[in-house]
């Protein structure tokens, strides 16, 4: 530790001195008049913000392939020290989804019956588009990732943001080549949802937590750890029925969900149009010719 | 004999170098928010540009001086979505003090800048959560920021090591 600095300390004119302490106290002005009008027009801050994550994103990108090649080297010497383990996990699981892939289609294919039943038109298969994530700002206080994709792909403010498996978010800032998702944890994200089993209505709030909690939920409704909460959809922005949380704590009247997606590790995220109307991706349907839309 | 002139090529490297304190703290702050695939890390990244105007204020503050400590900040704030203005007044108010602090600091062992940058992670930490709670009215939780700075602390000497104290040694005098 007996490492010395050895530097020459800079000589600074008495003048100079004077200068640089003021213009410390005007820039701290300025800072602070800043923080005030930050507050008073976010409009005019967006904006900025955009602009600058559009300037940086050509080279976060571009770090982006050497991260993602370590994190991948890092991945598959992970995934070959445990390959036979994993193998066994992904058959059963594998037997398990393939029991829920023949209900979901039946399902699908009933609802579809029912749907030209009562004469409601086929919704639209979700329109997806994947976009690297470029980087995971924020800190502490503010949760949200930038995508490499903008207004130049056809994303759109408010578009939902999924990971394989739940809702990850929304856009909030929109940029030519970049986009900033608020994820559903943030302080400020609110998330009209539906549980699943009772159909009852909520909002999940985040609070900058791990885990989002309910608000607005009927007194007389029952919920209980392991609920299912899908979006309503009913504003106006996101479709109805994606997969956003799992209900992981009822306690003293605050009930806590976790996201389904893993927020922590997100590489990619899969930008979901406002007219989509499944969360049945095409990958799940069945190869020769029977679509889950196209029934009658 | 007449002493050579400096050629153009070396007056443009010469102040190009000068530049360096700026694009490192730079760099730094990308490096906060790239997504490097660790699990929390967009939450706990330490607050890498911290140390960076920390250092060179210290060493070099005539190659840092407040406008640049300034639009560094703004530039964190702009990139991660922390309140406009708030990365800003952190960084000014450390160059302001730190650059007075230099001969308590400069030329005595590095223990005593790792040191010294100990109460400023912890000031700095307070002021971020401070401004935010003011201006959300949200009090956050602390024990991420105790985390983020106590890794920023103990990451210091890396990055003083690896980055800093090589790029200083680059530099032309001043």
């Amino acid at each position: 530790m007996a490492q010395r600095t050895a530097f020459s300390p800079s000589v600074v004119t008495p003048s100079r001195a004077f200068g640089e302490r003021f213009s410390s106290a005007v820039l701290t002005v300025i800072a602070i008049a800043l923080l005030v009008m930050g507050r008073a027009d976010p409009s005019l801050v967006d904006r900025a913000r955009s602009q600058t994550a559009d300037f940086m994103a050509p080279i976060l990108i571009v770090v982006q392939q050497p991260l993602a090649t370590i994190r991948d080297s890092v991945g598959v010497t992970r995934g070959l020290l445990d390959l036979a383990a994993e193998n066994s996990r992904l058959r059963l699981e594998n037997e398990r989804l393939r029991k829920w892939e023949a209900t979901a289609l039946s399902l699908e294919a009933q609802s579809s019956v029912l749907r030209g039943m009562i004469n409601l038109s086929p919704s639209a298969p979700p329109i997806l588009r994947t976009e690297p994530v470029i980087a995971e700002p924020g800190g502490l206080y503010v949760k949200s990732v930038l995508i490499g994709g903008g207004a130049h792909d056809g994303l759109g403010k408010g578009q939902a943001a999924m990971s394989g498996q739940g809702l990850v978010g929304r856009v909030t800032e929109i940029g030519a080549w970049s986009a900033r998702v608020l994820l559903i944890t943030d302080l400020n994200s609110r998330i009209p949802v539906i549980l699943e089993g009772s159909r009852t209505h909520a909002i999940l709030t985040g609070d900058n937590t791990a885990n989002p909690y309910l608000m607005y939920l009927p007194k007389a409704a029952t919920v209980s750890v392991g609920d299912r909460l899908v979006t309503a959809g009913h504003d106006g922005v996101f479709p109805t029925g994606l997969p956003v949380a799992r209900v992981i704590s009822v306690e003293n009247g605050e009930i806590r969900a976790e996201p389904f997606a893993d927020l922590d590790r997100l590489e990619y995220v899969e930008l979901v149009d406002s007219v989509a109307q499944s969360a049945l991706t095409p990958e799940v349907a069945p190869a020769e010719g029977r679509g889950f839309f196209g029934v009658p | 004999m007449v002493a050579p002139h400096p050629t153009a090529f070396h007056r443009l490297d010469q102040n190009a170098r000068k530049l360096l304190p700026v694009l490192i703290s730079a760099v730094l702050a990308l490096a906060a928010i790239l997504p490097v695939g660790l699990p929390q890390w967009g939450t706990l990244a330490p607050p890498f540009l911290l140390i960076g105007v920390f250092y060179w204020s210290i060493v070099r503050p005539d190659l840092l001086p407040p406008t640049a400590a300034f639009l560094l900040g703004l530039f964190q704030d702009l990139l991660t979505g922390m309140p406009i203005g708030s990365g800003a007044l952190i960084m000014v108010i450390t160059q302001w003090t730190m650059r007075g602090q230099q001969r308590y600091l400069i030329n005595r062992p590095f223990f005593l800048m790792w040191a010294a940058f100990g109460p400023v992670v912890m000031i700095a930490g307070v002021l971020d959560w401070l401004i935010y709670a003011l201006l959300t009215f949200h009090p956050a939780p602390v024990d991420g920021a105790l985390v983020r700075m106590g890794l920023g602390f103990v990451l210091f000497p890396v990055v003083a090591w690896l980055i800093l104290i090589p790029a200083h040694r680059t530099l032309p005098p001043g």
